[in-house]
């Protein structure tokens, strides 16, 4: 397993959640979907279908990556997320994945 | 093998043209394929680049040669060991006057050191001492270290014994230190050239070394005394710790030395017959003839100055009736190296090889490659003319599959083929980079149906993240039902 990082920060409050909840791991198919070039700020999407809820809380999020290189992984609710007037509605927020200051080989 | 013209000289030569040796050392500061090239004038000092066949200008020495015509002032320019450093005879002088006015009398009075990086000139001290009661001409110099520098020195007198008119030649190794610029003299004098000689004074005069610094090398140190015979046959041996010269002759005697420089060999080429290049060679006083083939299209009276490569793969002449005027030879079939493969993948590689130095003329470089010693895959041709490595990276393979590859050099002189090597691509990797981002609580809510959830992975690095297996990532969401 990686290092795990909270979303607050190093040396932060670690607003993990402690209490027993019911979960169902969504995995993006890494192989077929994340397999696109990338130069920096490229970026490549996927859609998350099947979810167990319509109303969900995002936890965790997980990343193994051949290259030791730093992502941003930005959640939307639609497939607008590429129009340059963005509603704000369709961004949901992001988190960054800086595998070569907090990665791990495995 | 055949001399090929190079570019022409960009400056009318002020009497004749001197070289150094073609250079290609990886510590010199000069570029491989440097050759420096200098007239027997104050104004003319270039660097010709045997390999992108381009000049640059350079910084001429302090001195120039206030000889008419200049017939007997070597300017060859000596390399120092390092590749640092160019040494030559400067401050050229005719003497007519006094008991010598019947005689030609001429050379340096002193050499200049020339630094390749800063493009200087530094100027030495002339020599402190005489022979016969006279100043010494410069005439050759060798570089036993990065700050020794053995410098043949002579000068002619009568003796009262002999008479007025009959003057001879004398010669003394002295060894001048650039770092404090001062001379040691030693106490031998050696009686060179003969009455009627004295005209030979300023002949061709390679100097050259052992490798232990024991003993110094001297061409063209005159001809059998008295008579007056050619001298350029005649070579000596100088021992540093006898303080004695013993002296040899060139078989046949019509062989001439060379204004060349080389610190283990004394260049010659038989002018009579020929004039193919050879060299004694000082580790074992052997005489090697016909080492380059004859230019046809030399000048006569210019063939003698030549640069040679350490390599000895090529050389370099004036060539002055020709048209252009610098011509050089390139040895046969170039030589080629195969070296690993890199950049390995499952569909790819990158293949390296190595043009061996100086090779010379316009070469075509490539691959050959293929899952057997029989390759049946080319690559495209790169051109180059000095050695240099190549690479070519290829795509297309098998993956998981054994490839089998060599280097291959071609042109005018011939075909060269490198060793075979071998490299298997890859499978996809079998490691991972991991990291796991906990506590997010991102709520996402889709309660009338009309959304989806996306997830867009940017790079935000420099590097960029490689296609297919070698760029791959996987990404795992963990949520639960909100309430």
């Amino acid at each position: 397993m990686g290092k795990e990082v909270t979303s607050r920060g190093a040396g932060g409050p670690d607003f993990r959640f402690l209490g027993k909840y019911s979960s169902r791991t969504v995995s993006s198919d890494a192989d077929r979907h994340f397999t696109e070039e990338l130069a920096q700020d490229e970026s490549e999407q996927e859609n998350l279908t099947g979810l167990i809820s319509s109303k969900i809380l995002i936890r965790n999020v997980s990343i193994s990556s051949v290259q030791p290189l730093r992502f941003r992984l930005e959640f939307y609710s639609r497939d607008t997320f590429t129009n340059s007037d963005l509603n704000e509605d369709t961004f949901v927020g992001a988190v960054e994945l800086n595998i070569p200051e907090y990665g791990e080989l495995a | 093998m055949a001399w090929i013209d190079e570019v022409a000289l960009p400056f009318v030569p002020d009497g004749q043209v001197f070289f150094s040796p073609i250079l290609n050392k990886e510590s010199s500061a000069a570029d491989p394929g440097d050759v420096f090239v200098i007239d027997q004038g104050n104004t003319n000092f270039y660097k010709y680049n045997v390999g992108t066949q381009t000049w640059t200008a350079l910084t001429p020495p302090t001195y120039t040669s206030s000889a008419p015509s200049r017939p007997h002032f070597n300017r060859t320019l000596a390399i120092s060991p390092d590749g640092r450093k160019l040494a030559c005879c400067s401050h050229g002088t005719y003497y007519t006057g006094g008991a010598f006015a019947s005689y030609r009398i001429g050379g340096g009075r002193r050499h200049e050191i020339y630094d390749i990086a800063s493009d200087t000139w530094t100027t030495c001290l002339p020599p402190d001492f005489q022979i016969g009661g006279y100043v010494v001409y410069t005439r050759a110099v060798v570089w036993e270290d990065d700050d020794t520098l053995w410098i043949w020195c002579t000068q002619a007198y009568a003796s009262a014994s002999l008479g007025p008119n009959d003057k001879r030649f004398y010669g003394k190794c002295a060894k001048y230190t650039p770092s404090t610029d001062s001379w040691t003299v030693y106490t031998t004098t050696f009686y060179i050239l003969g009455r009627g000689q004295i005209d030979f004074h300023g002949y061709a005069s390679p100097a050259a070394i052992k490798a232990d610094g024991s003993v110094i090398y001297l061409g063209a140190t005159g001809g059998t005394p008295p008579a007056n015979a050619a001298s350029d046959y005649r070579w000596c041996r100088y021992t540093v710790a006898t303080d004695s010269y013993v002296h040899s002759d060139l078989a046949p005697t019509s062989d001439e030395f060379c204004y060349t420089y080389d610190k283990d060999k004394l260049w010659y080429m038989e002018l009579g017959g020929t004039c193919q290049p050879g060299y004694v060679d000082v580790s074992d006083n052997s005489q090697n003839d016909d080492i380059f083939i004859e230019n046809t299209d030399r000048d006569t009276g210019y063939g003698k100055y030549l640069g040679i490569a350490d390599s000895l793969v090529k050389i370099i002449a004036d060539a002055r009736a020709a048209a252009p005027e610098l011509m050089s030879e390139a040895t046969g079939a170039p030589d080629v190296t195969t070296n690993p493969a890199m950049a390995i993948g499952e569909e790819g590689a990158t293949l390296h090889g190595e043009l061996g130095a100086d090779v010379g003329i316009a070469t075509d470089c490539y691959f050959e490659y293929g899952t057997t010693v029989a390759y049946g895959t080319t690559t495209a041709r790169q051109s180059k003319r000095v050695g240099a490595a190549f690479l070519q990276e290829i795509s297309g393979l098998s993956e998981d599959t054994t490839y089998h590859f060599r280097a291959v050099a071609q042109n005018a002189a011939g075909i060269a083929y490198g060793a075979d090597r071998t490299f298997t691509t890859g499978g996809p990797p079998n490691y991972w980079y991991r990291l796991n981002i906990k506590g997010i609580d991102l709520a996402y809510e889709d309660l009338d149906g009309t959304k989806e959830l996306h997830i867009v992975l940017k790079n935000l690095s420099p590097t960029t993240k490689s296609e297919g297996t070698y760029g791959a990532t996987k990404v795992k969401v963990d949520y639960e039902p909100a309430a």
